[in-house]
């Protein structure tokens, strides 16, 4: 019946604990451009056993079934961490299509999808024909969770943003808010809780929100929302064994720009 | 032989000395065992007061008094266990000295009441007279006793059995002769004695409404044992009258649902998994699907619980069931009897595709003064009736959960969360009179669910509710049961009622829906009987009042709020034509909506039924018939995101079975159905709706709503049903297919609730001495699912994204459970007390009701049904 879904609440979220291959953020310089600008997106990708993978990036302006990219000549590369790395920032350039100066404003805004595919060895044969410069059908582009359904679950993790496109002037456009974390205790014992202050600064919306990630540990809550000091609060619990572990916390302004801050703290 | 229970089925002069002289002295009980008890005699007004005791009238007047009152059967369980008891009989006694009427003033039980009440109808007074000298009825008092004091002398004894040699407990056998009945009753071996016969020839006689009649002669010798084996059987089933299609009793004559199964409520009671409750044996029945998670909603031949109805006395009501599915809404001892259709009901009914559950409340006043306690490990009932005058009383019922004393402790150890509930009331008050030939009745039932998370984290309110859900109604109603000449009757119901449902998200929003409804529903009708060839059965039901609605839920799609007059009148007319041992029974209903000035459609659905008896055990029924179903007010209005071109959905039912009895005590019944269903409304799956089963995990159809759905469903049912002495048992098996095309071109899909297969298997056994034992076997496919075959992260909700494989692709593992129930009951001198266990899932069975997935959707993450389930419950009823 119903206990068995609320007994499921408690202790560290599973969610905030990294322990396998995932696109952890996708960041852009600017969360607004404007037609022919370009921003480049952060995508940081944490391979906690660094065991290796390669990733791919690329954007997509849909327009019906396709991509206005498309007809720009679409030029998407296959990237690799460096051997050993947990944790790589992959910035990647982002162009907004000169089409989009005679789609855009006022209403509806459109927006910029930004895909990354990071995959285990052998796992995904697109960036084998991405890294062959073998041809590829333009739908792949548009809209992957096509086949997204023919990759293995394991090994394989595709994530999505959105870039606004904006005909603000650009002192008017919505810039990203600036995070800064401190944590409570330098170390905490292996199993208690390290409780760390999130200060978020710039303009923030209803909507805005910290996230909490970690390699070791976890945190108790997914997230928590600015109170109206912009501070945050998120409650790290540390694993059984001592160590020193990274920690990710991720904000959302509610506005469409994000900031990512990353550290490490011990349990000791 | 037993000599200390030897003719104790005597009944002692009232030790209280008596208000006014008999006309003739009692005769001392022992010494006349056949003489009756002394009787109180009383002026004796008609209003059913308490007659005091009076004067003897100075005038000519002369109270009644006992010729012959015969000796009541004294109750088995309380002779077993050495009780006695007195029962206070208000008696009215007619001008010619017989008994017209008995009531109880003073109760001993029901057992003891039954015997002193039946002795007294069967009693002979000497007649009374007014002041005039002139007969003329009285009612007296009288205090039946039922005494162990008296030790007398068998004069015979025997046993009643079934031909295979089976004893027959608990059946009333009489000795005879000229001017002189004695009373006996079967114990748990069938065995009977009767003491202190008088020497001469006697006729033993058995009667029973479930059996053949048995008699034999007998001779009492004096200082002998006569010893009598009377040997019945199990009639066959009448083949003029429709017989209900399962646990059934007789239906009545004016039922015309060739596929209604009736339940009585007496032997079902004991039914593992049912905590007692009546209704909940249709969970168990042919054509019911496993609901999700408990919930205690109805799947009828593979179609949602929003498409089949409940009704209580004909008029509709929200739900059958509290939270969880654990109990009615309505206390079963209001109940004369659950009607289930599974499909092809009359055209009484309608405003749904699917089946149909009836509670239908007891017509007659109470009589007496009856009540039961309940209390168990979640809930305590209470239920009192009372005859207040002649034809007359009052009935109240309540009863609430305590669920939530017992959760918010668990709950209140997750840090962040806090639990109010789930707990839940409901309430019944009746009262009923009949005036003439009219049975007027009053009742009020209301019934409240509520569960509530509350939250204790910082941003949050304190105590404000996070996540909250309830549902409650309540109805109303003022009805008129009439006789009218030549066999017609008229039922008039007046009723009136509002009915809700909330879904609060602290944080994000509401979901509510509200409905008040002005009812009526007038029928006239005359049953096919006393020889008429032809009944009828012509009608007005009809549905008025707002309706309200709002959704305002983020991530939920945009806010939704409207509201409208809905007027949805029906009428029908149906005739029932008995040629020979065919019964056809063709119909026809025509059904309207309207919504303010903007919404208006008619729909006319013509239905046909019937039943012919082959033979005296075997039967076919068949039933044909279309169903219609208008859209809700939400999927109407064009504020929110209605489609007002919406017409009714609806469904060509069609079912053929037959009834088959074998060996006396079994009874078989086959159906095939096949229904087909079409114009059903689909659309705006993204948008949330009240929960009525497992979430909508898979691809969504978004657009807007449109009449674009079809769907089949086609099954076979089969049920067994064993009614030997002691003992009963069911065997339910349902197979069915049940599948739905949404859009025109779409491929077909499974029904969210299609199961292939359910079996039920129960009984329940009386293992003598009050102790009753019995169980529950349940074994069904698990509903379809939709698999997850990858998933994508969205960083704008920081969350995964599943990629679904095709709908309903794939089928939850087997459900099975095991219930168990022991009751034990005692006769005491007040009534009877009984204590049960019932646990529900005894072997620990983990089925999966729902399956969901961790985070990222790398495990699968089912959620399991209900874990072992104990049940300890006490009862008393007097």
């Amino acid at each position: 019946m119903l206990l068995p879904l609320f007994f499921a609440c408690s202790g560290p979220n599973d969610e905030t604990l990294v322990d396998e291959l995932r696109v952890l953020s996708m960041i852009p310089a600017a969360p607004e451009i404007a037609p022919l600008e370009t921003t480049d997106v952060d995508v940081l990708v944490v391979d906690p056993g660094a065991d290796g993978y390669r990733a791919l990036v690329w954007s997509c302006t849909r327009l019906g079934d396709t991509c206005l990219e498309d007809d720009e000549g679409r030029t998407v590369s296959v990237v690799e961490p460096e051997a050993g790395a947990t944790a790589t920032h992959f910035p990647t350039p982002v162009t907004a299509s000169a089409a989009l100066a005679a789609v855009a404003s006022p209403a509806p805004v459109p927006f910029i999808s930004v895909w990354a595919l990071a995959c285990v060895d052998g796992a995904c044969p697109l960036l084998d024909q991405v890294e062959a410069g073998e041809s590829i059908d333009p739908a792949v582009w548009s809209d992957p969770t096509d086949w997204l359904a023919d990759l293995p679950i394991e090994g394989t993790t595709l994530a999505f943003t959105t870039l606004s496109v904006s005909t603000n002037l650009p002192e008017d456009r919505h810039q990203n808010p600036i995070l800064t974390v401190e944590p409570n205790e330098e170390s905490v014992a292996p199993g208690e809780t390290n409780r760390l202050i999130a200060q978020l600064a710039g303009e923030i919306g209803a909507e805005a929100k910290v996230w909490g990630y970690a390699a070791d540990g976890g945190f108790e809550m997914t997230d928590d929302r600015p109170n109206l000091n912009l501070r945050a609060k998120l409650d790290w619990v540390a694993p059984a064994d001592a160590g020193e572990t990274d920690v990710w916390l991720i904000a959302e302004d509610g506005l469409g720009g994000a900031a990512l801050w990353e550290g490490s703290l011990t349990a000791e | 032989m037993l000599p200390l229970l030897l003719g104790l089925a005597l009944a002692a002069p009232d030790d209280a000395p008596p208000a006014a002289p008999p006309a003739s002295p009692p005769a001392d009980a022992p010494a006349a065992p056949a003489a009756p008890p002394a009787a109180a005699p009383s002026t004796a007004p008609a209003s059913g007061e308490p007659a005091t005791p009076a004067e003897p009238p100075a005038s000519k007047a002369r109270l009644p008094s006992p010729l012959s009152v015969p000796n009541a059967p004294y109750p088995a369980e309380a002779l077993a266990a050495g009780q006695e008891a007195a029962v206070l009989l208000e008696v009215t006694v007619a001008a010619d000295g017989t008994v017209p009427r008995v009531a109880v003033r003073e109760s001993a039980g029901a057992a003891f009441d039954a015997g002193a009440m039946a002795a007294l109808r069967a009693a002979r007074f000497t007649p009374p007279l007014d002041d005039a000298g002139e007969p003329a009825a009285a009612v007296i008092l009288y205090r039946y006793r039922f005494t162990l004091a008296t030790v007398a002398t068998v004069s015979a004894e025997g046993t009643v059995k079934l031909a295979d040699g089976t004893p027959v407990p608990a059946v009333e056998v009489r000795a005879l002769r000229e001017g002189e009945t004695r009373y006996a009753t079967t114990d748990d071996n069938g065995a009977f004695r009767f003491a202190d016969l008088a020497s001469g020839e006697w006729t033993v006689v058995m009667q029973s409404l479930s059996l053949e009649t048995a008699t034999a002669p007998f001779t009492v010798t004096a200082g002998q044992v006569a010893v009598v084996t009377l040997v019945t059987r199990i009639p066959e089933p009448d083949p003029v009258k429709v017989r209900g299609a399962t646990i059934l009793v007789e239906a009545d004559a004016i039922s015309t649902e060739v596929s209604e199964r009736k339940l009585s409520a007496a032997e079902i009671a004991y039914l593992p998994g049912t905590n007692g409750d009546v209704v909940k044996v249709v969970q168990n029945l042919p054509g019911v699907s496993r609901p999700p998670l408990g919930t205690g909603n109805l799947i009828i031949r593979g179609t949602s619980p929003e498409d089949s109805a409940a009704y209580l006395d004909g008029s509709r009501i929200p739900v059958v069931f509290h939270f969880g599915g654990l109990t009615t809404v309505i206390n079963g001892n209001l109940l004369e009897e659950v009607s289930f259709v599974p499909g092809n009901a009359s055209a009484r009914y309608g405003r749904f595709l699917g089946g149909m559950v009836e509670l239908r409340t007891k017509p007659d006043a109470p009589t007496g003064q009856h009540g039961q306690a309940q209390i168990d490990l979640y809930q305590a009932t209470l239920f009192v009736e009372s005859a207040i005058a002649k034809d007359a009383g009052v009935t109240l019922s309540l009863r609430r959960s305590y669920a939530d004393a017992v959760l918010v402790p668990i709950f209140s150890s997750i840090p962040g969360v806090d639990i109010q509930a789930p707990r839940y009331f409901d309430i019944q008050a009746r009262a009923q009179a009949k005036v003439g030939a009219t049975k007027v009745e009053g009742l009020l039932t209301l019934s409240d669910d509520t569960f509530a998370l509350v939250g204790d984290s910082e941003g949050t309110e304190d105590g404000a509710v996070q996540i909250g859900l309830s549902t409650n109604f309540w109805r109303a109603r003022l009805s008129g049961l009439t006789e009218l000449n030549d066999g017609w009757h008229n039922e008039l119901r007046l009723g009136t009622g509002y009915d809700a449902q909330e879904f609060k998200f602290d944080t994000t929003g509401t979901a509510r829906e509200s409905n008040t409804a002005f009812t009526l529903r007038e029928e006239l009708s005359r049953p096919v009987e006393n020889g008429r060839m032809v009944g009828w059965r012509f009608g007005i039901d009809a549905e008025a009042g707002p309706q309200e609605f709002l959704y305002d839920v983020k991530s939920f799609g945009a806010k939704e709020a409207g509201s409208a007059l809905r007027f949805a009148p029906a009428a029908y007319a149906e005739a029932t034509l008995q040629l020979g041992p065919v019964r056809v029974i063709p119909g026809v209903r025509a059904d309207a909506m309207i919504l303010d000035s903007d919404y208006a459609n008619v729909t006319v659905d013509p239905r046909l039924s019937g039943r012919w008896a082959i033979t005296e055990t075997t039967a076919l029924r068949f039933g044909v018939g279309r169903y219609s179903q208008y859209p809700t007010v939400r999927q109407l209005l064009p504020d929110g995101d209605g489609n007002p071109d919406l017409g009714p959905a609806w469904a060509l039912q069609s079912s053929l079975g037959v009834d088959q009895e074998l060996f006396s005590m079994l009874h078989v019944e086959a159906t095939v159905f096949y229904n087909h269903l079409d114009d059903l409304v689909v659309g705006r799956e993204d948008r949330i709706k009240f929960f009525t089963g497992p979430p909508n995990f898979g691809p969504k159809d978004t657009d807007p709503y449109a009449n674009d759905g079809t769907g089949r469903v086609c099954g076979g049912e089969l049920l067994l049903r064993l009614d030997a002495p002691k003992t009963l048992a069911l065997l339910s098996l349902t197979v069915s297919n049940s599948a739905r095309v949404k859009r025109p071109g779409d491929a077909e899909v499974l029904f969210e609730y299609d199961q292939p297969v359910v079996l039920n298997v129960l009984g329940s056994r009386d293992l003598g001495k009050g102790w009753r034992a019995g169980a529950r076997v349940r074994y069904g496919s698990g509903d379809p699912y939709t698999p997850v075959t990858n998933r994508f992260y969205d960083m704008s909700s920081r969350s995964f994204l599943p990629i679904y494989d095709e709908s309903a692709s794939d089928r939850l593992p087997d459900f099975f459970s095991l219930d168990v129930r022991i009751d034990k009951r005692w006769t005491v001198k007040w009534g009877e007390i009984a204590a049960y266990l019932d646990v529900q899932n005894a072997t620990y069975a983990q089925n999966v009701e729902v399956m969901r997935w961790n985070y990222d959707y790398t495990e699968a993450d089912p959620v399991t049904g209900l874990p072992t389930f104990p049940t300890f419950g006490l009862e008393a009823k007097w």
